[in-house]
């Protein structure tokens, strides 16, 4: 009573390109059925030479709807998306060339500067600091506090509103002062439309340790409100510092790294900031984790996309000035932190990467562009690097390696060309950029003092508002 | 005729009140398989299922398939319902999740570093065939890795490409697309 079937001859019946007479499915169908699902896990120039093979897969290649997918992968879901609704702001357009963005980002080898500084001294501005914040939050800039001359601390909170364009002018109003209280080598982080503060160093030598959030309001056209409020914290905070480094992670959540503690020293350690739904109550958990990048202050610790951190440079427990690069990964509760070995001489003018009071903003396309700062000689610069660490395969183990093995430390750093406005050399100023990442803002700062060749160098403070442009071009 | 070895290991994992179908293969192979394995052929699944038909012991006749990749087929579907099996009973437990993912990215990396370029496209064939959707994801994976990094040739050898291009087509498209190649060296 045993029955015999057989399955039918036909399986997927693939598109016009190489069927046989059967009607089976072919390799080359098959790669067409899922070339989305193979390009994906593609590096550029492997999608390309794909792309070379036949006129059938360069046509299906080249088009914009696969480049989008392209540039979500490779520079984050937010990116994309604040390209394609300011595109929409601006030019009620179908949809943007997403390959020629992509290679317009992928060529970047220059930025642009402007002064923004009004000469015009009627005009109230903030005054010369350093190791201040500054953010973009719900379309202004915010600048709070920072160190000025005689070491003197500023609790003073001003802001400008930017919208959604570029401008090249830009008018300050001072909204807030007294709270919080004086500081500087304090951070301060944007999650959302709120700003996270945390620690610093006030001119009595105090460090602190307290948690702040503020929220932006504005009212009519020109009118703007910042509200600070003290964050109520559910578990220990982490110990008092300054100098250290912190940025947010996914709009949930803030890290921190370092910094300089009570008793002067130099510390390693991470710390975790949730911030509750309601924005009233945060809870702190330390990340710990073996190896992990040791103790240093004024180091930059920077998000790129997702959940990974970036941490590069600054001074280290024997007062060196650093250029190791970490790299922390942050899926579902599991956390570690690698470092990327690289090798210095083989950089071109890489003799200059060592560096502490620098800036490392991140800008569109998932890398980091990184300013100024000093070395161990307090020699300041005036430099632009992308640093890129889209090399390193992830540790969550859903990711694919995407970029070329043999080039995997290749192109991980690129110094940039500045054309226009020269800004000073400078350090311990602050940069942030604007949600498309492709428009830095650079305030204060030290710099040289007017009289070279002093020992000690003096200390000079100052009030430089300028801006860089990422210079796309095809 | 019927690969004794690869028989004797799918009548070992089997236990004796499993039920197992018996597939041939279009070159003379016999396997019995379980009943939980040859439900994840999608094309076996429906034609049992959708066509509300009994599930008696019924020989079946697999046309497009040959018997060593219906042996690796089995292979990798039994493995994946093992982990998949261990995943469940992990849950919850981020450790002991961890473990089985790495456990069974081992094995699927061993799988398919055994495999040369010819057999992995066969397994493809196979697999897209027989309609099992999670290793055929796999398979697809492990195809970019495959390609990655190789020349224009290699892909267009790969999937049987046949270059439709005239020499000054080619050149041109190379100059437009050198910009993705800047600062890598020629395979």
């Amino acid at each position: 009573m045993e029955a015999s079937y057989s399955m039918e001859e036909t399986g997927t019946v693939g598109g016009g390109v190489g069927n046989n007479n059967n009607n089976r499915a072919t390799i080359t169908s098959i790669a067409q059925d899922h070339l989305l699902t193979i390009l994906l896990l593609l590096p550029s120039d492997s999608i390309l030479s794909f792309s070379m093979t036949c006129k059938k897969f360069r046509a299906l290649i080249f088009s914009d709807t696969l480049w989008e997918s392209i540039c979500r992968r490779d520079w984050g879901s937010k990116s994309v998306d604040a390209l394609k609704s300011s595109n929409l702001h601006f030019q009620q357009q179908q949809q943007l060339p997403w390959m020629r963005l992509y290679k317009q980002v992928f060529r970047l080898e220059s930025v642009s500067c402007h002064n923004l500084t009004y000469p015009d001294s009627e005009l109230l501005v903030p005054r010369p600091r350093a190791s201040h914040s500054l953010n973009f939050v719900s379309d202004c800039l915010v600048l709070f506090g920072g160190g000025c001359d005689g070491g003197r601390h500023l609790d003073d909170t001003w802001v400008s509103f930017i919208g959604k364009g570029f401008q090249k002018m830009l008018k300050w109003q001072k909204v807030n002062s007294g709270i919080p209280s004086g500081r500087f080598g304090h951070t301060c982080v944007v999650m959302g439309n709120l700003l996270v503060l945390f620690g610093g160093i006030n001119d009595h030598g105090s460090r602190q340790n307290d948690t702040w959030v503020g929220q932006v309001a504005c009212h009519e056209t020109s009118v703007i409100t910042l509200s600070w409020k003290l964050l109520d914290l559910q578990s220990v905070a982490p110990p008092s510092r300054g100098a250290h480094a912190a940025c947010s992670v996914d709009d949930r959540l803030m890290l921190i790294h370092g910094g300089i503690g009570l008793n002067g020293l130099r510390l390693g350690d991470t710390w975790v900031l949730e911030v509750s739904e309601s924005l009233c109550y945060g809870a702190w958990r330390e990340i710990l984790t073996y190896p992990s990048p040791p103790a240093r202050s004024g180091h930059s610790l920077t998000c790129i996309g997702g959940t990974r951190i970036v941490l590069f440079g600054g001074r280290g427990l024997g007062y060196e000035v650093l250029n190791d690069v970490w790299v922390l990964d942050m899926p579902e509760g599991y956390h570690k932190w690698v470092q990327i070995p690289y090798e210095l001489p083989k950089i071109p003018e890489g003799v200059s990467l060592p560096r502490v009071g620098h800036s490392a903003t991140p800008i569109v396309g998932g890398r980091l562009l990184i300013h100024g700062g000093e070395d161990s000689y307090r020699h300041k610069k005036d430099d632009f690097w992308v640093l890129d660490v889209s090399a390193i395969p992830s540790i969550s183990v859903q990711q694919p390696t995407t970029l070329n093995s043999r080039g995997l430390l290749a192109k991980m750093w690129k110094k940039l060309k500045a054309n226009g406005h020269k800004p000073n050399r400078r350090s311990f100023h602050q940069a942030c950029a604007d949600p498309l990442g492709c428009y830095l803002y650079v305030f204060g700062g030290m710099i040289d003092g007017l009289v070279q060749a002093v020992e000690p160098p003096e200390l000079r403070f100052d009030a430089e508002l300028f801006l860089v442009e990422l210079v796309l071009k095809l | 005729m019927a690969d004794d070895g690869v028989n004797t290991k799918v009548e070992a994992v089997s236990k004796a009140t499993t039920e197992t179908i018996e597939l041939r293969t279009e070159d003379g192979g016999v396997f019995d398989v379980d009943k939980p394995v040859a439900m994840e052929f999608l094309i076996l699944k429906s034609f049992y299922e959708d066509e509300g038909r009994v599930f008696d012991k019924t020989s079946i006749r697999l046309p497009n398939v040959k018997q060593l990749e219906l042996s690796k087929v089995i292979e990798y579907c039994t493995r994946a319902l093992e982990f998949g099996a261990k995943s469940a009973a992990a849950a919850g437990d981020k450790d002991a999740e961890r473990m089985v993912r790495q456990e069974r990215e081992g094995f699927e990396a061993e799988f398919v570093d055994e495999l040369s370029n010819e057999m992995l496209k066969e397994l493809i064939l196979a697999v897209n065939f027989l309609d099992i959707k999670e290793m055929l994801d796999f398979l697809i994976r492990s195809v970019a890795n495959r390609i990655r990094n190789r020349s224009v040739a290699y892909v267009r050898q790969f999937f049987d490409i046949e270059n439709d291009f005239t020499p000054q087509e080619e050149d041109q498209i190379h100059q437009e697309n050198a910009w993705a190649f800047e600062g890598v060296d020629a395979d």
